[in-house]
């Protein structure tokens, strides 16, 4: 790359060459053909370069004679007419000239920055000036004039009338210009100011020194020229030099953009939701600096820019690549939403409160529940706008976490927020282990509770009716009892003394009342026994089912013997259960088996299956079987399926053996064919 | 020791139900022993008579209780307890006949101290079994404390 200023122009002067913008040449003149020798080539050079030139005549040299000799140079001198290029007025004209001894300032700025501006607003690259220096006794163009051109980009050769200047004077005005052409004889010499020259040691090195630093500058640096559209908008930018960073934080090489568009070096920039162009072209065209950051579309990266503008139409921008800092930066602001919008949409009330429960930060279920916006919570106590209190009430579990730095729940009713609440605090802790506060979360279970009294009623008062009827029976069958045991007594001892002196329907009238006594005691008996499975607790333990087989074999033991029974077993489980219970259901279902015996002999079958946490147990005989309609029916009190002729018993052992399965948690059903057997199958619950 | 030719022995019985009451007579009918049966139908009565308060003043003291447990006034539980709280009474055996089977009746009983439980059964030979057994047991098989050993 070049310098800054290394935008070199031709100057169309053989003898000097190219120049960079912000040269200013003197010449001296004798004649008219003095001036123009050395002014048209160097006007046609710069209409052939894209530049706006104007040239300010004053004698001996007229406007017409300027345009005539511009014509012959130039061929096509009315197209860049047309355009608005070229401009030849005469001194008179300007107004910002002043007399030579009146010392102004910047006489000459105005008019060459309002060219400067008309240059750069048309779309060229720069301002060529030539000038007539000295064009009237006591009037000449000021040195400001000259300092503005060398900031921008301009050219300029001032003529001086030679024999206006004695050797001194000359000398004086060589020494302000870079270089000067005098003519000696037919030859046009050219003096390079050795001041001039020092000044451009000096601004070599130091362009060195630049060149160097914007080499090695880690950000990135370009210098464009902006381009404007029919009105005047900025629509492009023309790379001008870029630096070594340049190309590596941009991808884009210097040699393959340097004077290309930038809609051409990244074709879509003009899309890019950064208006870069617009940006850039504001810059360039108001002089205002710019600082920002932005995403470009086109190199998928962020960078954080400052632009400026050295020149009106020309803006230079230094910059570094962002993108990890600003995708960390995204990413910490997507995850702080993240964290906010979860921590909003949750309906518990939360607080986050410091060790003197003053609120810290509130989700907006509590902001809302307080009736503040949650910024206007921060800092306000909690049990104060919470409770009304003025102090930590006593249930405070955010107290309780305070001192011993753990976790504690509360369930408390608090009529301000209108329910019941669950409230948890559980502390934080900084790196440094010290308890910063704890994060209080309000669980509003108003609903819950309501439910949870209701159901505890209808428990309380299911529970209440059921023992009622437990006691109901149990008394019931007990008293009762008694008035039929009286009954039954007498009509025995009636029939003891006084049978055979009644007449024989007497006897039987006697016979069928001791009968029916006989039959209501067993029931009475019955319905005793099945209201006691419900009515003393059940006292669960772990209960060997073998040990309990052997209990009810052993109580059967006559009976098993007297049918012949065989019974095989496998070896059972140890469960969870009432002992004294299950041997109940074990003696019923196996007194059953043998009560219902078919005509072979009979046989038992006793094992057990494990199904998930529960057992499966069975009893399985060969006996006369059920028809299935009457599954269900049989586990019903006082249900039977035989005449009280055929086969004994008030229908009471299954719905003892129901009862007692069910009140352990398990279930008892049958399964059975006519004249096959019967399997009676019962579950109980693993040992817990 | 009590024998037919001695002194009859005095039980005394405490009943509400005439048609029990009428029943254990019957039943002692026919003894070998010859006995006297005194016959009170609640708590209090039977307290006033072990007492010999008001009218029971010239009763003499029974040789053996046969207490049933629901009784009106004072229950039969707190008439054993009473009796066998008393040192002058708690030597005197006390049988329970009563209708409860249940458990618990029986458990507390014999915590009171009760001699033995015996519940009526529902048959009436099987009653009357039981009455002449407990006859059999307690009127002549076991010693007694003489009556003037337990002044």
């Amino acid at each position: 790359m070049h310098s800054i200023h290394s935008d070199i122009r031709k100057s169309g002067i053989p003898l000097i060459g190219d120049l960079p913008w912000g040269s200013h040449i003197c010449q001296f003149y004798q004649t008219k053909k003095d001036m123009l020798d050395i002014l048209v080539p160097y006007v046609r050079t710069g209409l052939e370069n894209n530049e706006f030139c104007l040239w300010v005549v004053s004698s001996p040299l007229k406007a017409e004679d300027a345009e005539k000799a511009l014509k012959k140079a130039v061929p096509d001198f009315k197209k860049y007419e047309k355009k608005g290029q070229v401009e030849i007025i005469p001194f008179s004209d300007c107004h910002n000239v002043k007399g030579h001894g009146s010392g102004g300032t910047g006489q000459g700025n105005s008019l060459i920055v309002s060219m400067l501006d008309r240059a750069v607003s048309k779309g060229f690259d720069g301002l060529r000036l030539a000038c007539h220096a000295f064009p009237e006794d006591g009037k000449v163009f000021t040195c400001n004039g000259i300092d503005t051109i060398s900031r921008y980009n301009a050219l300029a050769i001032f003529a001086y009338p030679r024999d206006k200047f004695d050797a001194i004077a000359l000398m004086e005005v060589v020494k302000n210009h870079r270089f000067a052409l005098l003519r000696n004889a037919d030859k046009w010499e050219v003096i390079e100011s050795s001041e001039a020259r020092t000044v451009k040691d000096a601004l070599k090195r130091s362009e060195e020194k630049l060149h160097s630093l914007f080499s090695n500058m880690s950000e990135g640096f370009a210098y464009h020229r902006i381009i404007l559209d029919d009105k005047g908008k900025p629509c492009d930018y023309v790379f001008l030099e870029v630096n070594e960073a340049f190309e590596k934080l941009t991808g884009l090489k210097g040699k393959n953009i340097i004077g290309k568009k930038v809609t051409d070096a990244l074709p879509g920039i003009e899309k890019d939701p950064t208006d870069w162009i617009g940006k850039y072209g504001k810059v360039a065209l108001t002089g205002e600096p710019a600082q920002f950051e932005s995403y470009s579309e086109p190199l998928k990266k962020w960078f954080s820019i400052s632009a400026f503008s050295p020149h009106k139409g020309y803006f230079a921008v230094t910059f570094s690549d962002i993108t990890e800092r600003k995708q960390a930066e995204q990413e910490i602001i997507r995850v702080k939403e993240e964290w906010e919008r979860t921590f909003d949409s949750v309906p518990d009330l939360i607080a986050i409160l410091d060790n003197r429960h003053r609120i810290v930060r509130v989700n907006q279920a509590m902001a809302k529940q307080l009736g503040l916006d949650a910024d206007k919570c921060v800092g306000l106590p909690c049990y104060k706008y919470v409770h009304g209190l003025d102090a930590p009430p006593a249930f405070c579990p955010h107290s309780r976490s305070i001192k011993n730095g753990c976790q504690h729940m509360e369930e408390l009713f608090e009529e301000r927020l209108g329910g019941h609440f669950i409230v948890s605090t559980t502390p934080m802790f900084d790196k440094q282990g010290r308890m910063t506060g704890s994060v209080h979360v309000a669980r509003n279970i108003t609903e819950r509770k309501q439910a949870e009294v209701e159901r505890e009623r209808l428990v309380e008062e299911l529970m209440r009716s059921n023992r009622e009827l437990e006691q109901f029976a149990y008394i019931a069958s007990h008293d009762l009892q008694e008035p039929l045991r009286t009954v039954s007594n007498y009509v025995q001892l009636i029939k003891k003394r006084y049978k055979g002196n009644l007449d024989s329907d007497a006897d039987e009238f006697i016979d069928y009342v001791v009968g029916g006594a006989a039959h209501m005691q067993t029931l009475l008996k019955d319905l005793l026994a099945y209201s006691r499975v419900g009515s003393g607790q059940t006292s669960l333990g772990l209960t060997d089912l073998n040990a309990a087989l052997d209990r009810a074999t052993g109580n059967l033991g006559k009976l098993i013997e007297d049918t012949g029974t065989d019974i095989q077993r496998e070896d059972l489980p140890t469960v969870y259960a009432d002992g004294i219970q299950i041997v109940q259901v074990l003696q019923n279902l196996i007194g059953n088996a043998i009560k219902f015996r078919g005509s072979g002999s009979p046989l038992i079958q006793i094992g057990s299956e494990r199904k998930g946490n529960e057992w499966v147990i069975h009893v399985s005989d060969n006996g006369i079987g059920i028809d299935p309609k009457y599954f269900d029916r049989i586990f019903l009190i006082f249900k039977r399926l035989h005449s009280r002729g055929s086969y004994e018993g008030s229908g009471i052992g299954l719905a003892i053996c129901k009862k007692i399965i069910e009140r352990h948690g398990g279930r008892i059903w049958v399964e059975s064919e006519p004249e096959k057997g019967t399997t009676f199958y019962f579950t109980i619950p693993d040992k817990r | 020791m009590n024998n037919v030719t001695g002194n009859p022995i005095e039980v005394l019985l405490v009943e509400d139900n005439p048609a029990d009451v009428r029943l254990m007579r019957e039943s002692l009918k026919d003894s070998k022993v010859r006995n006297y049966l005194h016959v009170v139908n609640d708590g209090e009565e039977a307290m006033s008579f072990l007492r010999r308060e008001g009218k029971y003043s010239g009763v003499p003291r029974p040789d053996l209780i046969m207490l049933d447990l629901n009784l009106p006034k004072k229950d039969g539980r707190e008439v054993l307890e009473e009796i066998k709280n008393d040192p002058e009474l708690k030597q005197i055996p006390v049988v329970i006949v009563t209708t409860s089977s249940a458990d618990e009746d029986i458990v507390k009983s014999y915590c009171l101290h009760a001699n033995c439980y015996v519940t009526k059964p529902v048959d009436l030979d099987q009653f009357m079994k039981v009455v002449h057994a407990i006859e059999d047991f307690w009127l002549t098989i076991v010693k007694l404390p003489k009556k003037h050993d337990m002044m």
